[in-house]
């Protein structure tokens, strides 16, 4: 049904630790909901657990008993098909032994026949703006770049939800700024859903319809703050607007308090 | 270098400077390798040991990487094994060649068994450590692009510890030649390490320097032989640390 909602969590519990040791709960009573076609940004202090809760969603940590986490109306166990993830240290991330393409191409592989697949990252790649570095090997490109590469690999699949668990934290202000416009772009061009964890209070506003305050261990979310600036927003206007700043007043009183 | 040392060397034996029985001048070991390659028989001798350690490593690599890739991603396995690897890897392999010889006698068999059990170690233990020092995030980006079990280990695994197989598939080949050469000594009466112990019994000692010296070309052109094929058949950001001489 078209207004089933992309993520459905109600009381999610999670909990962190080796398999022996002692456990600890991290979120406990978690719950909210992500349309379809939404973009919503999580954000709270380090160590929170948005990198626990972001796992959780794509199905690669394992809720407690009891949590309901939906995607797409099922019960979330290993990572649900549609949903890419991209992850915080792209260094990690992209396989060095392959070039540009390949690594665009890896979860393609022995799905779809090769014509379909070359053009599948030719597109991903034009996205990104990443056309021309197909044959270039991942260590040959900045930062930015081969996070462009990851976030390229995600949309290879097509993917229905775009998880991105602080994709431009290690970047600097202009190459972040550039990315987030290029998100912005791939987010109306492709209509995903996207779930995007950040330290950034700004970042959060400026990509969000939507921003989740985890705070308190273990987490819950203690604000939902909705960002009313009009689409497609661009870095100076949008950053200016009434709305941009009431939103980003609200997230900063809810995480620093008043 | 190599040269000056060769010219002292023969001037020392000449002059009869260094008096020492059995020492042959260059010139003396030059003319019998002449003759032993001549009689076809020095290159007999080098096919079989060239033949037995390429064989027997092949054999080694093969076991050690399919072993090592199991236990490397199986904590489970890899607990429970390595208490036993670390008292048996301890035993030189030198060490099993009088049980080796009771139990298959003076015979290839002999000597193919004890260049494939030494040469398994270094193999093993190293795609071991490649496999287990892969970084989590990418064993989740295997899961997250829903590669198969298979899949994973082909395209991710596999490629991530190469370097690290590598430098293992190195050690193994140069300890394979020595333990060919070893069991040739003592058992498989074959190849280069009989060549020396026959030499030395028939009293000629420059043939014994030939078989000497073509042990220590094997070797290098073994080694090298293994970072050509590296070169050629890998992406040059992997074979780095294999490919230093
Ligand atoms: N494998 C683990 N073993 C033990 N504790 C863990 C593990 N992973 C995370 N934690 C703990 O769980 C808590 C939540 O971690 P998480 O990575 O989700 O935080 P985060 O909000 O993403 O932080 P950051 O903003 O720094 O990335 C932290 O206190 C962390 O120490
Ligand atoms: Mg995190």
């Amino acid at each position: 049904m078209a207004n089933d909602p992309s993520y459905e969590c109600r009381g999610l519990r999670a909990d962190v630790g080796s398999r022996r040791g002692p456990r600890r709960l991290v979120l406990d009573d978690v719950s909210f909901e992500i349309a379809k076609g939404e973009f919503v940004s999580i954000m709270g202090r380090s160590g929170v657990g948005k990198t626990t809760l972001l796992r959780t969603l794509a199905g690669l940590h394992e809720a407690s008993a009891g949590s309901v986490v939906r995607f797409d109306g099922q019960p979330v166990s290993g990572p649900p098909d549609g949903v890419s993830l991209v992850f915080q240290d792209y260094t990690s991330s992209l396989l060095p032994w392959r070039t540009v393409a390949k690594n665009v191409e890896l979860p393609l592989e022995g799905r779809l026949p090769t014509e379909e697949r070359r053009s599948r990252v030719a597109e991903a790649l034009k996205m990104v703006g990443l056309a021309d570095r197909s044959d270039a090997q991942p260590h040959e490109l900045s930062g930015g770049m081969q996070q462009r590469v990851q976030i390229a690999r995600a949309l290879a699949s097509q993917p229905a939800a775009l998880l991105m668990d602080e994709p431009f934290g290690a970047l600097d202000a202009l190459t972040k700024a550039d990315l987030e416009d290029q998100l912005l772009e791939i987010f109306a061009a492709t209509g995903t859903t996207v779930v995007f964890v950040t330290h950034d209070i700004e970042e959060a506003v400026y990509l969000s319809d939507r921003v989740l305050v985890l705070d308190g261990t273990p987490a819950q979310i203690v604000a939902e703050i909705p960002v009313a600036s009009p689409r497609p927003r661009t870095q100076m206007l949008t950053r200016e607007s009434s709305e941009f700043l009431e939103a980003r007043h609200r997230v900063h009183e809810v995480i620093f308090g008043t | 270098m190599l040269l000056a040392l060769a010219v002292l060397w023969e001037v020392l034996v000449r002059f009869k400077v260094a008096e020492i029985q059995f020492l042959p001048a260059p010139s003396e070991i030059a003319t019998a390798a002449q003759d032993a390659l001549a009689g076809g028989e020095l290159l007999g001798r080098i096919a079989h040991t060239l033949g037995v350690t390429i064989l027997g490593w092949g054999i080694a690599s093969t076991i050690g990487v399919a072993l090592g890739l199991l236990l490397g991603l199986s904590p489970l396995a890899y607990r429970y094994s390595m208490t036993s690897f670390e008292v048996t890897r301890a035993i030189p392999p030198i060490t099993f060649v009088p049980a080796a010889l009771l139990v298959f006698g003076f015979s290839l068999k002999m000597e193919l068994v004890l260049v494939i059990y030494g040469g398994i170690w270094p193999v093993l233990i190293n795609t071991i450590g490649g496999v287990r020092s892969i970084a989590p995030e990418l064993r989740d980006v295997g899961r997250m692009l829903r590669l198969s079990r298979l899949e994973t280990i082909r395209k991710v695994v596999f490629p991530a510890a190469l370097p690290a197989i590598l430098v293992g598939l190195r050690l193994a080949l140069s300890l394979c030649l020595v333990l060919a050469i070893v069991a040739e000594m003592v058992g498989n009466p074959a190849g280069i390490g009989n060549g020396l112990i026959s030499a030395r019994q028939a009293l000629q000692p420059a043939l014994m320097f030939v078989y000497v010296i073509v042990a220590g070309l094997l070797g290098v052109a073994l080694n090298a032989g293994l970072r050509a094929s590296a070169r050629a058949l890998l992406p040059g950001n992997v074979v780095k640390d294999v490919a230093a001489p």
